[in-house]
């Protein structure tokens, strides 16, 4: 089929679908500043937008350009497994799609990073016919890569939810940078108000010094929520890990402890010639921040 | 309901000026845009976490974030805190 034929099918079908449609765009990490001028005026011409963001300012000002809005914040309660308030916002969204609204819910964030409703809504939305489409936003890992100066295509990144890579003993490469997400909250799948216990931190550090020197430089990392403060970036030798106060937004960062070496009968097969990669100069990606902080403790 | 202090925290996002201004002399900042010394204390702080609980005690943002003015806040930011997938 060429691609004329396919697109004309498709807006064909598009016609064909039922009135309603959800657009599902993020608010970025720091209020306001970070929202895309797509997102907001998606926003600003939803019928309804029903909204998850944590921070106060952010959800008065999407109730302010957009008077429909409504927070599902609700649905979190107290001891409530997650999943459960998942499962409600998915239908309350799905709920306002069938009555032939235009939605836009919004999320925290990129709208599809660590954001469950969001991806089962659409997937949900477009089963039962209905035209829906999320678009991206700015992440916490996207705020990392900036704040901390990674970029993820130096020596490879690898990104897992904490609690996820422990209970599925993820494979890893420790010659790639490694982020875990959610350290704070390891083993607790329940929402909780209050602060989460850390004890599955012991756990993970436990873990990752089988793979890592105890010694090695790691990164606790939050960015920040407004911009006028600067990021918690806190540097902490691996092994210390668990000793160090973090909260339920905390991201660990290792960068890597090797250099990954050249496979030459790779590079034959693709062309490459290896004396021009042999004279390039070969860095692992240490924040240069973490690499002082770590000379000054020889 | 938007406030002189919650527009001015919003202005930073759209002023990248006056954030370097901010940040160079937060006191000459704060004083021009006419807030309260309680809401200056806060935000010479260095403490998000204060600032937010600031917001949440206003009834009009507590709103707004969907809690009745009974129900708890978070002490810390909840997140989006995302149920590892158990089924594989």
């Amino acid at each position: 089929m060429t691609g004329k034929v396919a697109r004309a099918l498709e807006i064909k079908f598009e016609t064909l679908m039922k009135p309603g449609s959800l657009i599902v765009v993020g608010t970025g990490i720091q209020f306001i500043g970070q929202i895309t001028l797509e997102a907001r005026a998606h926003i600003k011409q939803a019928e309804k937008v029903l909204f998850l963001v944590t921070d106060p300012i952010t959800a008065d000002w999407i109730r302010d350009i957009n008077p429909t809005a409504e927070s599902l914040y609700p649905y979190y309660q107290q001891g409530k497994a997650r999943i459960n308030s998942y499962v409600e916002m998915i239908e309350r969204i799905l709920g306002e799609v069938r009555k032939g609204l235009r939605i836009c819910a919004v999320f925290y964030g990129h709208p599809g990073v660590f954001v469950y409703p969001s991806h089962e809504a659409i997937k949900q939305a477009r089963l039962e016919g209905f035209s829906a489409k999320m678009l991206p936003g700015i992440s916490s890992e996207d705020c990392l890569f900036a704040d901390l100066g990674i970029d993820p295509a130096r020596t490879g990144c690898q990104s897992f939810e904490a609690t996820d890579f422990l209970i599925h003993k993820r494979k890893f490469d420790t010659g790639c940078s490694l982020i875990l997400w959610q350290i704070g909250c390891i083993g607790d799948l329940t929402f909780n108000v209050g602060p989460y216990d850390s004890r599955g931190l012991h756990v993970l550090t436990e873990y990752l010094c089988q793979y890592y020197d105890a010694a090695h430089p790691a990164i606790i990392y939050e960015a920040a929520e407004y911009p006028i403060f600067d990021p918690t970036i806190e540097h902490v030798p691996l092994a210390k890990l668990a000793e160090t106060q973090i909260s339920p937004i905390s991201t660990l960062y290792i960068p890597p402890q090797t250099t990954a070496s050249l496979d030459y009968e790779m590079l034959d097969r693709l062309g490459i010639d290896s004396h021009v990669l042999a004279s390039a100069p070969q860095t692992i990606n240490i924040p240069a921040e973490s690499k002082k902080f770590f000379d000054e403790l020889k | 309901m938007a406030s002189n202090f919650t527009n001015f925290l919003i202005s930073f996002g759209e002023d990248p000026q006056q954030l370097e201004a901010f940040k160079q002399d937060p006191h000459a900042v704060l004083d021009a845009a006419g807030l309260t010394p309680a809401e200056k204390t806060l935000l010479l702080s260095g403490h998000p976490q204060l600032i937010r609980s600031a917001l949440i005690a206003d009834p009009g943002l507590k709103e707004a974030m969907g809690l009745s003015p009974d129900q708890s806040s978070p002490t810390t930011l909840p997140g989006f805190i995302f149920s590892p997938n158990l089924g594989s």
